[in-house]
């Protein structure tokens, strides 16, 4: 009590008769040893991993060099791009008609898009690649006419789903989830009293999506894509956002946006 | 002169608060009119509910001689689609207290982008008047550079400029020098004031009561949703007649 209740007396007194001169002295950072040891520690690791990389004869990196350049490997590199292609290009045309059926304010297509989104996000890749590689199975046939009425044309699932299409069917729903979220995500960046501005000066396309808003939108959610597939089209993230956000102001909106791909 | 903007009992709730009780209000052509009253009196909601940035519960509200949001036909009001709204909101200029400049875009496409967007006039003659306004506005130089680069008065006067690029009939100020710092509000002001004395119609919501009494053809005093006291400065600044107004003028001069 008595530490706390009694003013600094002798303190006081000194430093209001006579003040100290600190301008000699030398100035020290503050340390932080935590820090070092946590960059310490993960230096550790990265070099004993990449240690093992070279020492391990488990690797077998004469065998990896060998076969790294096969006909069968390059083929199948160039199907990882053209999947890579397909899929990014079909996931984000869906995954824009998603984010913005899940911004809309019916409720209805707002659930649709909802659980559509949280069923591709959750159920993993792989499981989805199965199931649509199987979809002949519980397919047999497609129609094409009335909704539950009659069918105009008819196709054979066998015939029209092969494995590439089917991949590409799979990887492109899936996108299309995440696509949606970043679309959305995107969007919702856009700080309030923009849209409000644009909309007081009649800039047109607001709800929808061209115009300023929507180069904004596409500005704001380029740099963020969690694409496992796309990343090559990306800035990287640590491009100031006011820069990545002008430069595409360049880029067509309405084009960027459907493309999901705009320079920044 | 005729009414340029007409507001006829207009009524607003947001759930079960009821911010616009009953709000009739004739501003002319060529008149400034300066909205004074306390923080939630409706002031703003009013404002922006002259461009329908706000969507009135009943009552009309015309700027122009045309009904705002609406269209009539018959005996009905069928509402107006978004395209339609935004055409009508290209004659009305809006100023808003937070500026609410484009980030992403230098000054000049500011000015520029509505003008080129809204009403699809060419980019290069956009530009020329944009030129034009800036220098109006005392920032002839400053063409180049972003909004983040600006002082708040500086960014203020460019978003006059902007509302102004529309060449609108009526012009909105929400609170525009509220967000400055004391020696920045002059600047601003200086701007409206110049505006005023070109004949331009407007409704300046404020707290400036300075201002008021040197611009404004119209003061109104509102105060919990409704109009206490409208007429000259001179009438409701020096010789206010309801007790609601004197406590607040008391409190602010």
């Amino acid at each position: 009590m008595s530490l706390t209740s009694d003013p600094p007396v002798g303190k006081a007194a000194a430093s209001g008769t006579e003040r100290e001169d600190y301008s000699a002295l030398k100035v020290v950072p503050v340390r932080h040893p935590w820090r070092w040891a946590a960059v310490v520690a993960t230096a550790v690791l990265v070099a004993q991993f990449a240690h093992g990389l070279m020492t391990n004869p488990g690797w077998e990196w004469d065998v990896f060099a060998d076969f790294f350049t096969t006909r069968t490997i390059l083929k199948a590199v160039w199907i990882t791009i053209q999947l890579t292609f397909y899929g990014t290009a079909l996931g984000f045309a869906l995954g824009i008609v998603l984010a913005f059926m899940r911004l809309s304010q019916s409720p209805f297509l707002k659930s649709v898009a909802f659980t559509y989104i949280w069923a591709f996000r959750s159920i993993p890749l792989i499981v989805q690649l199965l199931f649509w590689f199987n979809l002949t199975y519980l397919y047999k046939r497609l129609d094409f006419g009335i909704p539950f009425g009659p069918g105009f044309f008819s196709f054979d699932t066998a015939g029209l789903v092969g494995a590439m299409s089917a991949a590409v069917l799979g990887l492109a729903l899936h996108q299309a989830a995440y696509a949606a979220e970043i679309v959305r995500g995107g969007v919702l960046a856009v700080d309030g009293g923009q849209l409000e501005a644009a909309a007081a000066l009649g800039i047109p396309g607001c709800g929808s999506c061209a115009g300023s808003c929507s180069r904004r939108r596409c500005a704001r959610s380029c740099p963020t894509p969690p694409t496992r597939s796309s990343r090559s089209s990306r800035a990287p993230r640590s491009s100031p956002s006011w820069r990545s956000a002008s430069s595409s102001t360049r880029c067509r909106s309405s084009t960027a946006a459907t493309a999901g791909s705009c320079r920044c | 002169m005729t009414a340029m903007v007409d507001i006829r009992s207009v009524h607003k709730s947001f759930g079960s608060l009821e911010v616009l009780r009953g709000i009739d209000l004739e501003v002319r052509s060529g008149e400034v009119a300066v909205v004074l009253g306390p923080s939630g009196s409706g002031k703003s909601t009013l404002l922006r509910a002259i461009n329908h940035l706000e969507k009135v519960d009943s009552g009309w509200i015309s700027v122009g001689g045309s009904l705002v949001g609406y269209r009539r036909q018959g005996d009905r009001l069928y509402e107006l689609r978004e395209r339609d709204i935004l055409k009508q909101r290209t004659r009305i200029g809006f100023v808003f207290q937070n500026f609410n400049l484009f980030p992403h875009l230098t000054v000049l496409e500011n000015i520029v982008e509505a003008p080129v967007s809204a009403l699809r006039r060419p980019r290069k003659e956009a530009v020329r008047a944009a030129e034009t306004l800036l220098d109006r506005v005392g920032l002839a130089d400053k063409a180049a550079a972003y909004p983040r680069q600006l002082s708040g008065g500086q960014q203020q006067r460019v978003a006059i400029a902007r509302a102004l690029a529309l060449e609108p009939e009526l012009l909105l100020f929400d609170e525009p020098t509220s967000a400055l710092d004391p020696e920045l509000v002059g600047e601003v002001l200086d701007v409206i004031k110049d505006l005023a004395h070109q004949g331009t119609t407007m409704i300046v919501v404020t707290h400036e009561i300075g201002f008021a009494r040197e611009v404004a053809d119209t003061v109104v005093f509102m105060d919990g949703g409704r109009i206490v006291e409208r007429g000259t400065p001179a009438e409701v600044l020096d010789a206010p007649r309801h007790e609601r107004t004197k406590a607040f003028l008391s409190k602010v001069l």
